[in-house]
This record gives structure tokens, C-alpha cells and sequence, in this order.
């Protein structure tokens, strides 16, 4: 069964596509290289935050049971253990 | 990861940029529901700088309508051909006529 997620940061919506047996480290994955980032190991420094939490990299998406077409806002790591705000922008866009 | 699928993955993602700069990342093929967008991307003439970088800015398009447009694509590639019930698609009502009017200019 395969679906879609709007990934956002700052001035970016990803339309990641995603099936429900895929983890959330694959998903990572995914999003490093659509943004051609070259980093080794995108979970170190990407993060994922759906209704106020932070998704475990672990889990597969049917287990965390997010609905098709749903949100998911993401920060990059900025420093030892600070990640980034999410833009005030992209909040709004939940009309 | 092998390069192979990164390749793969990057040569099948479109970037669409709106009025106001947002970017969104999508599938290529779910962009072909648009047959403004299929015919910039596959002429036979396909020295298109569109298809060469794999982006189009619609500086006419603000971000709310074009996400929804491409919502719909989504939408479209679901259920075209299924015969189960649709969920309705749904449409937030301030953006009602930009929607419309975008949507013909793409041909979607």
C-alpha cells in the first residue's frame, strides 16, 4: 500500500512517497538524496517531528499509523544536541 | 546506498517552484496528470530547459494553489481506475477560484 507525506522545512514541501512497511531511516534516506545532502548518515542530523514528536527511526510507518497526505515537519541538527526551530511560516501553512 | 538508486530516485523527482519561491519536491510521472506540465517536459523537442533541470517556476502560482494542485495529482494516480469509493477531495474555499484558474492554465 503505498502513500505520500508533505515534508516540509523552511521554503520546501517534499512529496515523499512511502510504503507502509518502510522505516522512518529509510524515509531519511530518501530525503537526503532528493536534497543531495552528503552527509554519511542522514538520521544523525535529520529529524522528523510529527504531531509534536519526534519519530523514532526505527518504527515503519504502519506502525506509527500516520494517515496518508499528512504533515511532517522537519529540522536539521545545528549543533551537539540543538536541532532547528520549525519556521513560523511553515506552521502557518496548516490552514 | 548504490549510486544506482540514487540515481534512480533523483531522476524520477520534480521540482516546482510558486509565485512566492516555495519549492516542492514531487514524482515526475504524478506531474504528467498536468498536460501543461507532460508537454513541457516531453517534447520532442526536448532541448527544454525544463527537462534538462527538472524545475519549473510558475511565477503566477502562489503556494497554497499549487500544493493543492499537487495534492490532486496524488489524488488522480489513487483512484483512476478504481472502482472503490472516493473520498472527497477537499478544497479550502479561499482558494476556490486561484485553484480553478490555475488548474486550466495547467491542464489538469
Amino acid at each position: 500500500m503505498s502513500l505520500y507525506f508533505r515534508v516540509k522545512r523552511n521554503n520546501q514541501t517534499i512529496f515523499l512517497s512511502a510504503e507502509l512497511t518502510d522505516t522512518i531511516a529509510k524515509l531519511k534516506g530518501d530525503v537526503a538524496i532528493v536534497n543531495k545532502l552528503t552527509n554519511e548518515n542522514p538520521t544523525e542530523y535529520i529529524r522528523f517531528i510529527y504531531q509534536n514528536n519526534s519519530l523514532d527511526d526505527k518504527k515503519t510507518i504502519q506502525q506509527l499509523n500516520i494517515p496518508n497526505d499528512s504533515v511532517i515537519f522537519m529540522v536539521y541538527k545545528t549543533g551537539e544536541n540543538t536541532y532547528e526551530d520549525i519556521a513560523p511560516s511553515v506552521l502557518q501553512s496548516l490552514q | 546506498m548504490s549510486n544506482e538508486s540514487e540515481n534512480d530516485l533523483n531522476s524520477d523527482v520534480l521540482r516546482l517552484y510558486s509565485s512566492s519561491g516555495h519549492e516542492f519536491v514531487l514524482s515526475r510521472k504524478m506531474s504528467y496528470v498536468s498536460g501543461t506540465i507532460k508537454s513541457m517536459l516531453n517534447a520532442d523537442n526536448s532541448n527544454f530547459m525544463e527537462d534538462k533541470l527538472s524545475e519549473i517556476k510558475f511565477r503566477e502560482i502562489s503556494t497554497p494553489v499549487l500544493e493543492k494542485v499537487i495534492q490532486y495529482f496524488y489524488f488522480k494516480n489513487k483512484y483512476t481506475n478504481s472502482t472503490s469509493d472516493l473520498p472527497e477531495f477537499q478544497i479550502n474555499e479561499k482558494i476556490v477560484v486561484d485553484l480553478l484558474l490555475s488548474a486550466h492554465f495547467l491542464d489538469t
